[in-house]
C-alpha cells in the first residue's frame, strides 16, 4: 500500500516526460514553464567560490543529484554512478551535458571540500558544479526534486540516491533511483533532448 | 473583519523580524512552547533529542487567513499558480481565486495548499513551518498534559479522528479542542503540513530486500519505528512519506511557528 502510495507520489510529482530540444535553441531556454526548477530562485556557491543560481545552467541538459562529500558508502557510488554515464556519451554528448552535484551539508561542504571531492574523480570543473546553499534552499530544492533526508547523527545523513536529468529549460524529464542501476532510460532521455531537432517537412 | 485583524498581526510579525526574542512578548495568534526532550517515532532511536523553546501558531491557518495572503501575492492565487509548486486541485474547494465560496468558510483551516504554497505564506508573515519535531512534540499534549502518549485513551481518541470520514465542509478551526497551553487542532481537524515533511527514508512493506533499500536510502537500515503502540504517530509519518512538495489534500492544512532567538548576554 505504501509503495503504491510512493509510486503514486513519484508519478505524479514528475508529471509527463517530455523533450525539448536543446543547446541549438537557446532561445527556447528562455522561457521557462510551469514546471521548470529554473523558478527556484535560492543562490549557490560552487566550488569556485563563485555564486550562481540553477537557471544559469539553462541552455543544456543537467544532470543533478543530492548527497555530501564525506559520505562513505552511497555518495562515492553516486558519483561512480555519473561517471558511468558519461562514459557512455560520445565526447560532442558529453560537452553539452552539466552535472551538479548539492551537499546537503552545508556546515562541512565548503567550496574547498566540494572540490577536493569532484577531484577525486577527475571531472571537468567547467561542466561539473559543486555547490553549497542554506539549508533552505537544500530543503527546497530536495522538496522540488523528490529528494528525501535527514541528519542522522553528528556526520551523516540518509538521503535518497536519485539522479535527475533536467531539459535545458529546467523540468524533469528523467529519475533514475538507486545506485547502481541500469542507466540505459536516463541515457536514452539524454540522448533524446540532445538530438538536434528535425527540420519540419517543406510543404508543397 | 476580525480575520483582516489576524492577518494584520501576522504581517506585524513580519516587521518585528523572524525570531521573537527570548523575553519578547508572544503574539496573541502563538504561544510558547518551551521545548524538551522527546524521544521521536523514527529517526534516533536509541536517543532522545531536544527540542529548543519555539512559537507555535494558536490554530491553523484558515482560508480568511489565505485569501488575505493571495490578495497580496498574486502569483500564489489559483489560476496563476505554478505547476511546480501547486497540483492542479490546489484550492479546488474554493469557489474562484478570490473567493472561498460555501465549501470554504472564513473560519475554516484552509486546505488544498501544497508544502510550497504553505511556505510562501509563512515567509510573508515572518514565520515558518514547525519541524516534524515541533509539531510532534506540541502533539503529545492534551488539555492538562505535555505528554498524553502513555495514556491509550489519548491515542485511541486520536485514531478514531483518522478513522473518520472527512466532513465535506471543515468545521471552525477555532471551534477545535485546545490543549494545555492553548494550541487547538492539533488533533480532530486537519492533518498539517510539517518543514521536513521529507525527513522519511520509509519504503514499501513488499521492499523486504535490505540491499535495495540501503541503494535507495543511503543510512536508510537507521529508519525503524521506537514506540509501536503510537499507532496514531506511525499513521502521521506513513503520510508524511507519501507526499510530495506540491501535492494538496483535501485534510492537509497547516500553521505556523517561529524561532526564539538565542537570549543575549548582558
Amino acid at each position: 500500500m505504501k509503495t503504491t502510495a510512493i509510486l503514486t507520489a513519484t508519478l505524479l510529482a514528475l508529471g509527463p516526460v517530455s523533450a525539448s530540444s536543446c543547446c541549438e535553441h537557446k532561445e527556447d531556454a528562455a522561457a521557462a514553464t510551469a514546471e521548470s526548477l529554473y523558478q527556484l530562485d535560492a543562490t549557490w556557491t560552487d566550488q569556485h567560490d563563485k555564486q550562481l543560481t540553477l537557471a544559469e545552467l539553462k541552455g543544456r541538459p543537467v544532470l543533478i543529484t543530492m548527497g555530501y562529500a564525506t559520505c562513505s558508502f552511497a555518495c562515492p557510488r553516486l558519483a561512480a554512478d555519473l561517471l558511468a554515464i558519461e562514459r557512455k556519451l560520445t565526447p560532442e554528448e558529453r560537452a553539452k551535458l552539466a552535472v551538479v552535484f548539492v551537499s546537503i551539508d552545508p556546515e562541512r561542504d565548503t567550496p574547498a571540500r566540494l572540490k577536493n571531492f569532484l577531484d577525486q574523480y577527475k571531472v571537468d570543473h567547467q561542466r561539473w558544479h559543486g555547490l553549497r546553499g542554506d539549508e533552505d534552499a537544500i530543503l527546497e530544492l530536495s522538496v522540488a526534486l523528490g529528494i528525501r533526508y535527514r541528519k542522522v547523527n553528528d556526520t551523516d545523513f540518509a538521503h535518497s540516491n536519485v539522479l535527475t536529468l533536467l531539459s535545458p529549460t529546467g523540468e524533469v524529464l528523467h529519475r533514475q533511483e538507486g545506485l547502481g542501476a541500469d542507466p540505459s532510460g536516463i541515457l536514452a532521455a539524454i540522448r533524446e533532448v540532445l538530438a538536434p531537432v528535425e527540420a519540419p517537412e517543406s510543404r508543397p | 473583519m476580525k480575520h483582516a485583524v489576524l492577518f494584520l498581526a501576522c504581517v506585524a510579525g513580519f516587521v518585528r523580524g523572524e525570531e521573537a526574542a527570548d523575553t519578547a512578548p508572544v503574539p496573541p495568534e502563538m504561544v510558547r512552547v518551551e521545548g524538551g526532550k522527546y524521544l521521536p517515532m523514527f529517526g534516533d532511536r536509541d536517543q532522545s533529542r531536544q527540542v529548543a523553546p519555539y512559537l507555535l501558531d494558536r490554530r491553523p491557518v484558515t482560508n480568511a487567513d489565505y485569501l488575505e495572503f493571495v490578495r497580496g501575492h498574486p502569483k500564489w492565487r489559483r489560476s496563476r499558480a505554478s505547476r511546480l509548486f501547486v497540483a492542479e486541485n490546489y484550492l479546488g474547494h474554493w469557489a474562484g481565486d478570490l473567493e472561498p465560496g460555501p465549501g470554504a468558510p472564513a473560519d475554516a483551516p484552509v486546505v488544498l495548499v501544497s508544502w510550497f504554497a504553505a511556505r510562501a505564506y509563512l515567509k510573508a508573515c515572518g514565520k515558518r513551518l514547525p519541524t516534524e519535531d515541533e509539531w510532534e512534540f506540541a502533539a503529545r499534549a492534551d488539555a492538562t498534559r505535555a505528554d498524553a502518549t502513555g495514556d491509550p485513551a489519548f491515542l485511541a481518541r486520536i485514531l478514531t479522528w483518522y478513522g473518520k470520514p472527512n466532513p465535506p465542509v471543515l468545521p471552525a478551526a477555532n471551534t477545535a479542542e485546545a490543549d494545555f497551553r492553548g494550541v487547538a487542532g492539533m488533533h480532530g481537524l486537519v492533518w498539517e503540513w510539517v518543514r521536513d515533511f521529507n525527513n522519511q527514508m520509509v519504503t514499501g512493506a513488499a521492499r523486504n530486500d535490505a540491499s535495495l533499500d540501503r541503494s535507495l536510502f543511503c543510512a536508510g537500515g537507521a529508519v525503524n519505528a521506537t514506540d509501536a503502540a503510537n499507532y496514531a504517530a506511525f499513521m502521521r509519518y506513513a503520510f508524511r512519506s507519501s507526499l510530495e512538495g506540491n501535492f494538496t489534500v483535501t485534510n492537509l492544512g497547516f500553521r505556523g511557528a517561529r524561532d526564539l532567538a538565542p537570549p543575549t548576554t548582558p
